[in-house]
């Protein structure tokens, strides 16, 4: 049985689907078949770290919630543009066309069908790992996939804009029954120390701190154009990225 | 000791008139004159009449006996044992002339003695009178401050002022280790940037320093031990405790007096009068910080319990809902669903 991953965070701009991107990369570089699925309908990302244009995603999620194609023709391999010597990437992608995000803003989408899709994803593709970027904040199916995942990975900011809202957060996904959670800690100042940083967390969150990731000039000049893991292997930010993906790994 | 001078010892007018009477002493008439130690005319009798004498005075050693010279009976005036003056009679051989200058010169010296002791007392007023000023100054100067630097930056700069010093330095034993650490400075403050060597010992010991040769004080560390050839030397240094009650809080400094002069007794006094007030404000900030430190604690601490109501209200306004419970059944469903294809 896959395991399935879901990476939420409370507000945007956490750098919730750079760390997706990474995550499954470094996951799938250790030899597994590894899946990315871009449930953000509202602000897709992620295609744009495997150097995937809008004429580049014939279908996407959306089709898929359409009933116009399968989940699996929607899988996009992205195993060369992450520089993958082992394993398997694949992404599938929300629709980055404008019409596509309003219909579906407009209308929704049967939430079943997600879940159909989702399993029918791991089922086709022979996954070991399935990552779902979630949409940030409560809803309905950030909270069903949170609800049917494995391990819930939480990104916060040091912002007291996060803090309240990650607390929140993480009763819910405990009253759903998450098994296993994460905190990472993304964007962290240079000035405090990790370990300081994972401290406060554990105290104020009770909750495992997967990772703290440092505040870096480097990520930012990256800009979401590249997986930052392949280009800086030895960034801390990459190696954050690893420890958590080895904590993921070692998980039953 | 510097002489006074004797023009500002003795009025004129007094001085003549006990020339005068005393003149009668002799059996003719003679001429009485007191001169200072430049050899200028004080007084004389008959009036106008003393620079006639002057060759004879400034022939005058101060040390010297009673004497005879260009025809004037000559006798060294003084005021506590100090040589103030010269008192000269004449022509030497008038019958009773010196039993008019033994008469008189008793007199003038008592009056001289007098005026001493008056300045003295006058000028011991003035310096208590310009200390509580400086005091009064300081104490609005540093009690206006809070902040511990504040304070020592303050104490130290009127410091300097006051005691007319080069520079100096404020020292702070550490709460936790002890050790004497460099709170501030005032001008290049050489050699003291370890606050090893004298202000060590000082604040060790509670008792001040004066020390103006410091190369031949055994307790002095050169260059606070620092190896660097350029950093500029000092040759005198007056350090007094900063203590509150009992407890040394740290030690302050001030090196080489201004104009080549060295470090007094009254400098100490002063210092460590300046120190007393400089000990209150610092040990005030101190607990003003300390408290100020509490305080933010607390507000953490009402924040993250505010935080954590906060939380909890939110979390069990959403889990309370219908929504929830049936959303919290769907997951159940599609838990069971996607363990089991």
């Amino acid at each position: 049985m896959a395991k399935v991953i879901a990476l939420h965070s409370f507000r945007g701009g956490t750098g919730k689907s750079n760390i997706t991107a990474n995550l499954a990369t470094v996951v799938a570089e250790a030899g597994h078949r590894v899946a990315m699925i871009d449930t953000d309908v509202q602000s897709p990302g992620i295609h744009a770290i495997f150097g995937l244009s809008e004429s580049d995603i014939g279908m996407s999620l959306n089709d898929f919630l359409w009933r116009q194609g399968s989940i699996a023709e929607a899988a996009h391999d992205v195993s060369k543009p992450a520089s993958l010597q082992d394993g398997k990437l694949y992404l599938i992608p929300s629709s980055m066309k404008t019409a596509d995000i309003s219909r579906i803003l407009h209308e929704g989408y049967d939430v079943r069908l997600l879940k159909d899709g989702l399993k029918e994803l791991v089922s086709s593709l022979a996954l070991d790992y399935l990552f779902i970027d979630t949409h940030p904040g409560l809803n309905e199916e950030t909270l069903l996939s949170i609800a049917i995942s494995h391990v819930v990975v939480i990104v916060l900011r040091p912002d007291s804009q996060d803090y309240q809202g990650t607390s929140v957060t993480l009763e819910i996904a405990r009253k759903l029954g998450a098994p296993k959670m994460y905190l990472v800690l993304n964007k962290a100042l240079p000035e405090i120390h990790p370990d300081d940083y994972c401290r406060k967390l554990f105290l104020t969150y009770e909750t495992e701190v997967g990772a703290v990731l440092p505040l870096s000039v480097e990520v930012a000049r990256t800009a979401s154009g590249a997986v930052f893991c392949k280009e800086l292997p030895e960034h801390p930010f990459s190696q954050g990225i690893r420890d958590l993906a080895n904590r993921i790994l070692a998980l039953e | 000791m510097k002489s006074p001078s004797l023009k500002k010892l003795l009025r004129v007018t007094e001085a003549e008139s006990l020339l005068a009477q005393f003149a009668r002493l002799a059996d003719r008439p003679v001429t009485l004159a007191v001169f200072d130690l430049s050899g200028r005319t004080v007084a004389s009798y008959p009036a106008g009449e003393g620079d006639q004498l002057a060759e004879a005075a400034t022939a005058v050693h101060p040390a010297d006996q009673p004497a005879v010279h260009y025809g004037c009976r000559t006798m060294p005036l003084l005021a506590d044992d100090q040589p103030i003056g010269v008192l000269v009679g004449a022509p030497s051989s008038a019958p009773g002339l010196d039993d008019a200058l033994q008469g008189v010169r008793p007199v003038l010296s008592i009056l001289a003695s007098q005026a001493i002791e008056q300045k003295a007392l006058a000028q011991e007023l003035l310096d208590r009178y310009r200390e509580i000023n400086l005091l009064y100054r300081l104490h609005e100067t540093i009690g206006g401050h809070i902040d511990l630097k504040e304070v020592a930056v303050s104490a130290l700069v009127e410091s300097v002022r006051i005691v007319k010093a080069d520079g100096g330095a404020l020292f702070m034993r550490d709460e936790t280790t002890g050790k004497l650490y460099q709170l501030t400075t005032e001008g290049s403050a050489p050699d003291l940037s370890h606050g090893q060597g004298i202000p060590q010992w000082v604040a060790k010991e509670g008792r001040s320093a004066i020390v103006n040769d410091v190369t031949a004080d055994p307790r002095h560390l050169p260059r606070g031990g620092s190896t660097d050839l350029q950093a500029p030397t000092m040759q005198s240094l007056l350090c007094v405790p900063l203590r509150v009650q009992e407890e040394i809080l740290g030690a302050l400094c001030l090196y080489d007096k201004q104009q080549g002069e060295i470090f007094t007794a009254g400098d100490e006094k002063l210092l460590m009068a300046l120190a007393s007030q400089t000990a209150v404000a610092v040990e005030n900030a101190r607990r003003v910080a300390a408290r100020e430190r509490q305080l933010r604690r607390q507000i953490q601490e009402l924040r993250i319990e505010i935080d954590q109501v906060r939380k909890h209200q939110s979390v069990k306004k959403i889990v309370d809902s219908d929504y929830f419970r049936r959303l919290a059944e769907t997951a159940q469903q599609w838990r069971e669903d996607f363990e089991h294809p």
